[in-house]
């Protein structure tokens, strides 16, 4: 006769092993996660998917000309605390220009006694000048404002064509300022403006 | 409308410490901040005074990104940490230079490694160690990162002779550091009195025949 009782067979008993390998295998798998995660970029950035590292793109030394050219234009005006440096770029035919507006080093301003921005657009139409004129093969122009303790207040980045089109009159200042590079998040941390930052963070 | 309340605030907190800035000229700090602020009104960050908080996540957002994938931007960007690196080895390296210390040159190095200003200092501060051997190892490096430099573009002959105006200048800083010692007098550094007399005769080379071995190759 079969046996209709409903007697069900009694269930597996879960061990401490089982448990201890689902643990494991997550373990692992956040492990492998996180290693992917971090190794990834560098990864990528090796296979040429990504942009190289600015410590490597900026690795050689700064050009003593190029930045003695650039630097000229800030020291003809006789505004201190300025120091201009022009770093060949890695695998590039062309360099990078920072210019370090420093107020622990005597900066203070490009036109302290002109509340317009003349000056401004004096010296960058100096600079383009001095990039076409001596082949200086700027490709951007970076600008840190550094306060009084030497630390950035305001970083920005601007490409040498847009800079020489405001130069040249063809864009106008609104046109140039929209086409200027902001860290937002890091320009807020900077100003300490904790308030602002809470509502732009996600 | 209690959001763009918020903002104006915000503004005005952020314009104030902006100002209060106080090393800079209030108009410096003003053309700084109004710079800043049409900035955010042309990327619709800002609208009619209204802060836009989509717009701002996206830029923040799209920041991050171009921080994880290098950007061209972002890299520009974080340029001025690498300038942050060249001060700080730069500093160090003229304290090596004060102290003729081969050891501090080790640190500023291990900043910079490709760079050949410092390669320069190291080889001169060798040449008063009297250790000809690793100076020439030095002074090597130091060419052979201007060869590299060179492979982007640039005047041999003009980066060249900057390398050895800067090796000039500096191996007759050492000189006057080294026989300002005690015990010591002028004359007696004669290591760095010999190397600075070649350097000289590669620069007389230059400025009068327009050519060098080092460009030549």
């Amino acid at each position: 006769m079969t046996d209709l009782s409903d007697e069900s067979p009694p269930k597996k008993k879960r061990t401490g092993r089982t448990c201890l390998g689902c643990l494991v295998i997550i373990l692992l798998s956040v492990c492998c996660l996180i290693s992917l995660l971090l190794l990834a970029p560098s990864l990528l950035s090796k296979l040429g998917i990504f942009g190289m590292a600015a410590s490597e793109v900026y690795e050689l030394a700064p050009d003593p000309y190029a930045s003695g050219q650039m630097s000229q234009a800030f020291e003809e005006r006789n505004i201190p605390g300025v120091s201009v440096y022009v770093i060949p770029q890695k695998s590039k035919a062309t360099q990078g220009a920072f210019i370090i507006l420093d107020a622990s080093k005597g900066y203070t301003g490009l036109s302290p006694l002109e509340g317009s921005d003349a000056v401004f657009v004096e010296i960058l139409q100096d600079l383009v000048q001095r990039n076409r004129a001596e082949n200086l093969r700027i490709s951007h122009v970076t600008v840190d404002y550094r306060d009084e303790n030497g630390d950035t207040v305001l970083a920005f980045t601007a490409q040498q064509e847009d800079v020489e089109a405001y130069a040249d009159g063809v864009i106008t200042q609104d046109e140039f300022f929209k086409v200027v590079h902001f860290d937002l998040l890091d320009t807020m941390r900077r100003l300490g403006v904790d308030e602002f930052l809470e509502e732009v963070q996600p | 409308m209690k959001r763009t309340k918020k903002f104006t605030g915000i503004l005005v907190v952020f314009l104030l410490s902006l100002f209060l800035l106080s090393a800079c000229s209030d108009d410096e700090w003003d053309l700084i901040a109004e710079f800043f602020v049409v900035w955010a009104e042309q990327n619709s960050i800002v609208i009619d005074g209204a802060f836009q908080t989509d717009q701002a996540i996206n830029t923040v957002v799209n920041d991050k990104i171009s921080d994880v994938t290098n950007s061209e931007k972002s890299i520009q960007l974080d340029g001025l940490d690498v300038i942050r690196d060249i001060e700080q080895a730069d500093a160090i390296a003229d304290q090596a230079m004060d102290d003729l210390d081969p050891d501090q040159m080790v640190s500023a190095l291990s900043i910079r490694p490709s760079d050949w200003r410092l390669h320069e200092k190291d080889g001169v501060i060798w040449v008063a160690n009297d250790n000809l051997s690793a100076a020439t190892s030095a002074f090597r490096r130091s060419d052979d990162l201007l060869r590299e430099s060179l492979e982007s573009g640039g005047d041999c002959l003009s980066l060249r002779r900057n390398q050895l105006e800067a090796r000039s200048r500096e191996l007759w800083e050492a000189t006057l550091v080294y026989e300002s010692q005690p015990g010591r007098s002028q004359g007696d550094a004669k290591s760095l009195r010999q190397v600075h007399g070649k350097v000289g005769r590669e620069l007389n080379e230059i400025n009068t025949y327009k050519t060098t071995p080092f460009c030549d190759s």
